[in-house]
């Protein structure tokens, strides 16, 4: 039986490969791989041929709820940028702390961690506010090549931050460990790392820049954009947030997607110059299909190696690793798992190996915690590099993809210790989650 | 049904025009039409609620 679960392993590894070497997306070498392994499992009736495709339908259900709060959270932040509040408040940072080296650097990591930690997504970040936060960063004097470093880290801890992270999404519904809880275990990590990683990166001014030349190259806001049309959308959608906790029994259950919806709303209605919705909608959800179709396949993999076996397999590959050796290698495994099927890599290692951690009596929510903060780094390797390319690009780096991984060295490895840190202290750590909830 | 759960609905039927609308706006990549086709099918199977 081990056998042939492994044999049914390697089909699946096999598909993937050369789907990939036939130049197919990741999304779709995936859903291949899914099929592969489905229809050779079925020779063994593991499962029978006629419950391969409720499989994969049922499958492809795993993570709707996720999609809805991604193409939800992405329009409420395309509307924000479209009106013009995204490039007003760069511009004003810019404009009243251009001197304040310290305050410049920390506001321009928090306008990047907002779209990331609301939609889940790094790549949002760097599609609403990545490329007039570069140019912001080019006017402190900081290097592209620095600039796109700091934008890729940062935007990989933005998707970490809470309150949306789909890796600790999947993880927690892959293990029946409710998504509770993670404000502050990922929040203050995140914070700390991207503090760390803006004044490693860039605090020494690296190029000569003026304040009036960089206020003049910035893109124009619309007349009349005030403050409080960027703000009071934001404030309706914490506030809900906020209200659904502080009175959980008096509130009906809305959802992320519709409080994003409703802040949506609000955003459109206050925008100082028209936007056409459904155009903006069409793009946004263009822009997005990677993401989606990567969480549908995902689900497809994920269903058709538990009908297989292959989940179990791997499941007790992890925990016959010795457990020195299995943190040690997070390091690698994690980054490696995310480059290679991005959120798949947290369905298929991350969820037998959170199942461990918890047998072993460590805190799974710190532990999800701690694994999730070194997942967003594989964003950057090869073949998938979703954030590093993007980083690279709207930051028009044009050098070599390697020389600017490199520069991100040291926010690297610090996180990565962090992340293994948590994972192994989590026990200790789980006053934490206490104080979230 | 809950009011909630229709607005649900309203948002899954507008996520599959949208891809509705791409998919027959892209002409180039079969691999992008694959994935539109992808993301549509749970969209589809719960606006018809079939299970």
């Amino acid at each position: 039986m081990q056998t042939q679960i492994f044999i049914t392993f390697l089909v699946i590894i096999a598909a993937y490969t050369i789907a990939k070497w036939r130049k197919l997306s990741v999304e779709i070498s995936m859903f291949l791989a899914a099929v592969a392994g489905g229809l050779f499992g079925a020779i063994t009736n593991t499962p029978r041929l006629s419950q391969l495709a409720r499989h994969l339908v049922e499958g492809s259900f795993t993570y709707l709820d996720v999609m809805l709060i991604f193409v939800t959270a992405t329009i409420f932040m395309a509307i924000i940028s479209e009106s013009g509040g995204v490039n007003y408040v760069v511009k004003n940072v810019i404009k009243y702390f251009y001197n304040k080296r310290l305050i410049v650097l920390l506001l321009l990591m928090l306008i990047t961690l907002v779209p990331g930690a609301l939609t889940g997504a790094g790549s949002v970040s760097l599609l609403v506010v990545g490329a007039p936060v570069a140019m912001a960063l080019g006017y402190l004097g900081i290097k592209r090549k620095k600039a796109a470093a700091i934008l890729f880290i940062v935007a990989g801890l933005s998707a970490a931050a809470p309150p949306v992270n789909i890796w600790a999404m999947i993880l927690s519904a892959g293990t029946a460990i409710p998504y509770v809880g993670f404000e502050l275990p990922l929040g203050i990590p995140v914070l700390i790392l991207g503090t760390f990683t803006v004044l490693v990166l860039g605090w020494k001014k690296e190029e000569k820049s003026d304040l009036e030349s960089a206020l003049k190259q910035m893109p124009d806001i619309p007349k009349g954009m005030k403050w409080w049309r960027v703000f009071i959308p934001f404030l309706v959608f914490f506030g809900l947030v906020a209200a659904l906790r502080v009175w959980p029994f008096s509130l009906p259950i809305i959802g992320l997607p519709l409080q994003f919806v409703i802040a949506a709303v609000f955003a459109l209605l206050l925008s100082p110059k028209k936007i056409n919705i459904l155009r903006l909608s069409r793009d946004t959800v263009k822009k997005l299909t990677p993401l989606l179709a990567t969480m549908i396949a995902v689900g497809m993999l994920q269903q058709i190696m538990t009908a297989t076996g292959v989940r179990g397999l791997i499941s007790y590959t992890v925990i016959s690793i010795p457990l020195v050796l299995l943190f040690i290698s997070l390091a690698v495994i994690i980054p490696v798992s995310e480059g290679v099927f991005t959120y798949g890599g947290a369905a298929i290692i991350g969820i037998p190996l959170v199942w461990y951690l918890d047998s072993i009596g460590l805190h799974a929510t710190m532990a999800i915690a701690g694994l999730s903060l070194i997942w967003p780094l594989g964003d950057g390797l090869p073949p998938t590099a979703l954030i590093g390319r993007l980083s690279v690009m709207v930051s028009e780096y044009k050098k070599s993809y390697w020389s600017f991984l490199k520069s991100t060295w040291l926010p690297w490895v610090v996180i990565t210790i962090v992340g293994i840190l948590m994972v192994v202290f989590s026990s200790q750590l789980d006053f934490l989650v206490k104080w979230s909830m | 049904m809950p009011f909630i759960m229709v607005i649900y609905y309203i948002i899954c039927a507008y996520l599959l025009a949208m891809l509705i609308w791409n998919f027959i706006r892209e002409d180039k990549s079969v691999d992008k039409m694959l994935q539109y086709l992808l993301i549509m099918i749970p969209l589809i199977l719960r606006l018809f609620r079939a299970k």
